[in-house]
């Protein structure tokens, strides 16, 4: 599996990455010297306990904070030296959000969240349009639904629409925050569903959870410790009802002290 | 008591910068309107309180000629024949003071006089050289200062001891606004004599003050006016002042002395009251009174209406916290309370500061209106005023925050934990990205602005509102320092550049000659000259043709055309209740003819006490001038000085007197362009100040009130400069529209502001100009401000990271 990876192109590369706050005269160091590769097509997991610098580290790699020290290479590209409109380029043609809390605009439709982010590239008009109506289908919102307003819809529905606004550029990386975290059962398998459906398509996709039957979906595992990588599990492809890739998972996690 | 003062110190420390916005909107109300209102209480006292130190006389009438005149020609029926010309002096003082003496025992009889005083003293039209750079005309009563009078006495504020020859003492305004110091020479040209004084002291009196009258008076110790009297003899008047008891009408009184002179045949010249002499005198106090109350009124409203809003986007933002508070035991009174309690402590501060801080300013204020005034205003603390401040401030800002703050009572704990508003949500899906046209920029801008309504609506009316403030700077401005004619020709009488006072003989043939000149674009015969009405001396502007003049006086009806034909000031037009159409005789040294009035003319100098005739109409009743006087106009205003060298060159023999009249009006524009300057960069700097800070709170709110949504548009990919252009993009439309409009309609309104205040100071018709392009470039400039005001104040944005504005 090791050697499988090592053929893969690596879309990010990290090189002693260092990420600290300040709080008065105390430092406190959240990611330490990590190195790290994600590779393209690949579905990374990104767990570890409370404050180990999960969420810390994936924005880093999206260019939405700026890391204390160290490298990050986005497509062999330096993304820690651009400026902050740059960043914000970068970010509209190469990353797609999904967060915890969905954060949908709350002033506008559902179509016009999406339509926000996919206006930003400068693609014709007409073409994003149709490229939002056929995610939104992927998804299975409906398109009376689409024209509601986030606070007129499910839990699950504004988060399958925050996929859909993550994908309308056709973003290199997904980055996903504990995209189920505030979804109940039901809701959460339909939303992972979606992701694995996109991924299954050659997309990129970094997430972070607290969650095993999340984490099933990953090709790939990184538990993260005291802001290092403590260990790295490489699940493969995604199968339903995968015994031995359940049993893996949890090996993995006991030895990690889940 | 100390929950809420711990919630009241919470809210205070959480939004120091929207307070302290609020606080400096305050602490210039309190300013502003502390000024105004120590301005109109404490004006008017010292007024009258240096009105009654000096004893000042309520009527002041002045009529030709004096007990020590030797002949009054026109006043006597004698035998010639039958006495000496020693004999007739002798018999003529006797008779004249005989008369004066009845005369002014009749005044004393009149119904509710008081005291009764007669002086003697000079009159004439004197040439003041060198007045503030240039020669400044007035017509000027040279008072023996040592002579016993008990009414309008003078109070010396500075005077130099030491022997000087022809000593004189100035009244206030012409030594500060002439710029004569102590021991300087003061010229005066009377005719074709020059006539040199040195400043010797600076008296304060309250009988003329200024200008504004038309008449100043000098005082001239014994010696020099004794001096000064020899040969002028002929320019003896008699000033009849008269104290009048309390509560009687003094212009009723003046009106009963100028009739019984009139009616013993004397000649008044001229004659005033206590009330139009202080009207005149505190002009200029009164206009910035109205304009800072105006002001204050202004601001105030806008930091009550900021005030509201705050409360409400505090109450919209912090639902849940106040949900808590609820949930915990507060009570609605408890959170009313702490969050009106910042609003009162820094509204007092701000208010004690802000009058404070208008004490430093009004010398400022003070020293340009006591020049326009005539007297050493001494501005003192106003307690009242200062108390009426703080009440009516601190009084609204309560009302205002309680009326903005009371819904708070009907929150439901539960509803606002759950961030549920109770009023009306709307989910209206305005400018579709998916179906309107345009930039996307542009459409999330539209959206923004429509989420931002209520705060579009505040700020629309506070631009509005300060575009027609700035508008009437702007206005005012170009008329006072662009187009200083519109400015000054609305003030004063006709305008030329230069005058040539010529002989009779020489000056027809001149006339054509200076016609031909290269600089000169016209020559017009006009002269003011003096005739009888009703046996009052009026003075009559005669003109070759009233349709070339530069300054239309009239402003009903039409200027003379005909020899029968005349143009009546308003004052003589109320005071003897004249319609057009209605006849009117004049005498000129027992010479009468009657007169059609066709118009009604206006003069801020003259009180409306003027007429005007065809140069044919005059003569029907005085053929005899020995002089002509030219008004020339010429194509470089800037000339005027070399022409009137190369005219004194060329006319030598034909010229009497010179004036350069384009440098007068300069010396007179100084005074107003002086206080316009100060106003307008006030009104200015205030407007952009006001704008700033209204910016400054509904940025600040927004940014705090959609600083997820913010994050969110970082996240997904928006830069900083799009997002910055987004949130003050948001406000330019409602700015735009409420800008332009307002300038647009101030097009159609300044006119009426502008007769408002001119009518204020008895101005008919103003001849100020309303220029769009001023309008115009005024609202551009305020609206660069705006959009520059909002990109600095969105900048914000800029130092949040997109993580941490989501993470928040």
């Amino acid at each position: 599996m090791q050697h499988k990876q090592k053929e893969k192109k690596a879309i990010i590369t990290v090189k002693g990455l260092q990420k600290s706050f300040s709080t008065g005269e105390v430092e406190q160091v959240i990611i330490n010297n990590l190195d790290l590769d994600i590779y393209e097509g690949d579905f990374t997991i990104i767990m570890g306990s409370s404050g180990a610098g999960k969420s810390t580290l994936m924005y880093a790699l999206s260019g939405m904070d700026r890391p204390s020290g160290g490298r990050i290479l986005f497509d062999g590209k330096d993304i820690t030296e651009y400026k902050d409109d740059e960043l914000a380029v970068f970010r509209r043609k190469n990353c797609g959000f999904v967060f915890q809390q969905i954060y949908l605009l709350e002033k506008m439709s559902l179509m016009d969240n999406v339509l926000t982010t996919g206006f930003l590239t400068g693609e014709k008009k007409n073409n994003v349009i149709k490229r939002a109506e056929d995610l939104f289908d992927k998804v299975n919102l409906p398109k009376i639904t689409r024209k509601k307003n986030s606070s007129q819809i499910s839990g699950g529905e504004a988060q399958r629409v925050g996929i859909v606004r993550a994908l309308i550029n056709r973003p290199k990386v997904v980055f996903a925050d504990e995209p189920t975290g505030a979804l109940n059962s039901n809701n959460s398998d339909a939303v992972l569903d979606v992701f694995s459906k996109v991924h299954e398509e050659g997309q990129s996709i970094i997430m972070v959870t607290h969650d095993k039957k999340t984490a099933l979906r990953a090709d790939r595992i990184i538990y993260l410790k005291d802001g290092k990588i403590f260990g790295e599990c490489l699940l493969g492809n995604y199968q339903k009802e995968d015994v031995e890739r359940t049993r893996k998972l949890n090996q993995f996690l006991e030895e990690m002290g889940w | 008591m100390k929950k809420i003062w711990v919630l009241a110190k919470h809210n205070l420390k959480k939004e120091k910068g929207q307070y302290m916005a609020f606080g400096i909107i305050l602490l210039m109300t309190a300013l502003i309107l502390n000024i105004a209102l120590v301005l109109l209480f404490q004006m008017d006292k010292a007024y009258d309180k240096k009105f009654d130190e000096l004893d000042t006389a309520n009527v002041n009438v002045i009529v030709a000629g004096g007990k020590s005149q030797p002949v009054v020609e026109y006043n006597v029926n004698i035998d010639k024949e039958t006495k000496t010309t020693e004999q007739f002096e002798i018999v003529e003082e006797a008779k004249i003071t005989e008369r004066l003496d009845e005369i002014e025992k009749e005044i004393s009889q009149l119904e509710n006089v008081e005291k009764v005083e007669v002086l003697e003293a000079i009159f004439l039209n004197a040439i003041v050289k060198d007045f503030r750079g240039t020669d400044f005309d007035m017509n000027t009563v040279f008072y023996n200062m040592d002579e016993t009078h008990e009414l309008n006495r003078l109070e010396i504020i500075r005077e130099d001891k030491t022997e000087v020859k022809n000593p004189i003492y100035l009244p206030l305004y012409i030594a500060e606004f002439g710029q004569f110091d102590l021991g300087d020479t003061i010229v005066y040209q009377i005719e074709e004599e020059k006539v040199e004084f040195t400043v010797a002291g600076v008296v304060q009196e309250m009988q003329y003050g200024n200008l504004g009258n038309g008449i100043i008076g000098v005082y001239l110790p014994k010696e020099t006016y004794t001096e000064f009297v020899k040969g002028r003899e002929m320019c003896h008047v008699t000033v009849f002042s008269a104290q009048t008891k309390e509560q009687a009408d003094s212009e009723k009184m003046m009106d009963s002395i100028t009739s019984l002179l009139t009616d013993a045949d004397e000649s008044v010249l001229f004659s005033g009251y206590d009330r139009a002499n202080k009207q005149v005198r505190t002009m200029v106090c009164n206009l910035l009174v109205v304009i800072l109350a105006a002001f204050a009124v202004i601001v105030l409203l806008v930091s009550l209406l900021l005030c509201r809003e705050r409360i409400q986007n505090r109450i919209e933002a912090e639902m849940t916290d106040m949900g808590v508070l609820k949930a915990l035991g507060y009570t609605g009174n408890g959170i009313i309370a702490a969050m009106m309690l910042p609003y009162g402590i820094v509204g007092i501060l701000t208010i004690v500061f802000g009058i404070g801080i208008s004490y430093i300013l009004l010398p400022v204020l003070v020293s340009v209106i006591q020049l326009q005034a005539g007297f050493w205003l001494t501005i003192g603390f106003d307690a009242i005023g200062a108390l009426i401040v703080v009440v009516l401030l601190l009084g609204m800002v309560f009302f205002f925050t309680y009326f903005a703050a009371r819904k708070i009572k009907k929150l439901q704990p539960i509803w606002a934990i759950r961030g549920i508003s109770q009023g009306k949500i709307s989910r209206k899906n305005v400018f579709a990205l998916q179906t309107t046209k345009g930039n996307v920029h542009l459409l999330l801008a539209g959206k923004n602005m429509y989420a931002a309504a209520r705060q579009n609506l505040l700020l629309f009316l506070v631009l509005f509102v300060l575009t027609i403030l700035i508008s009437f700077a702007g206005v005012l401005f170009y008329n006072v320092m662009v187009e200083p004619d519109n400015f000054m020709s609305t003030l004063a009488e006709e305008s030329p550049d230069a005058v040539l006072t010529m002989n009779a003989e020489d000056g027809k043939g001149h006339k054509e000659v200076i016609e031909n000149m290269e600089q000169v674009s016209n020559v017009l015969e006009y002269s003011i000259e003096t005739v009888q009405l009703d046996k009052e001396e009026v003075p009559v502007f005669v003109c070759e043709d009233f349709n070339e003049v530069t300054n239309d006086l009239c402003y009903e009806g039409k200027n003379p055309e005909n020899d029968d034909e005349i143009a009546i000031g308003n004052e003589i037009a109320q005071n003897g209740s004249y319609e057009i159409g209605d006849s009117i005789t004049l005498t000129v040294e027992g010479k009468s003819a009657s007169y059609k009035i066709v118009g009604f003319l206006q003069s801020v100098n003259y009180q409306g006490k003027l007429l005007e005739l065809t140069k044919e109409g005059y003569e029907k009743i005085c053929t005899e001038n020995p002089y002509i006087t030219l008004y020339v106009y010429l194509n470089e205003k800037e000339q005027t000085e070399s022409f009137l060298e190369l005219a004194e060159d060329n006319f030598e023999d034909g010229i009497v007197t010179t004036v350069n009249f384009y440098e007068k009006s300069k010396t007179s524009q100084e005074l107003y362009a002086g206080i316009v300057q100060i106003v307008v960069l006030a009104v200015f700097l205030l407007t952009i100040l006001i704008a700033l800070l209204i910016l400054f709170i509904l940025i600040r709110s927004l940014l705090v009130q959609r600083r997820q949504e913010l994050g969110i548009y970082k996240a997904i990919g928006y830069s900083n400069r799009q997002l910055m252009f987004q949130m003050a993009g948001s406000f330019l439309p409602t700015a735009f529209v409420a800008i332009f409009g307002s300038a647009v309609l101030g097009k159609f309104m300044m006119p009426t502001i502008y007769n408002g205040i001119f009518s204020m100071i008895g101005v008919m018709k103003h001849h100020c100009e309303i220029s769009a392009g001023i309008l115009l470039l005024f609202a551009g400039v305020l609206f660069v401000a705006t959009f520059f005001i909002s990109m600095v104040l969105s900048m914000p944005i800029k130092k949040i990271s997109a993580y941490a504005l989501i993470k928040e």
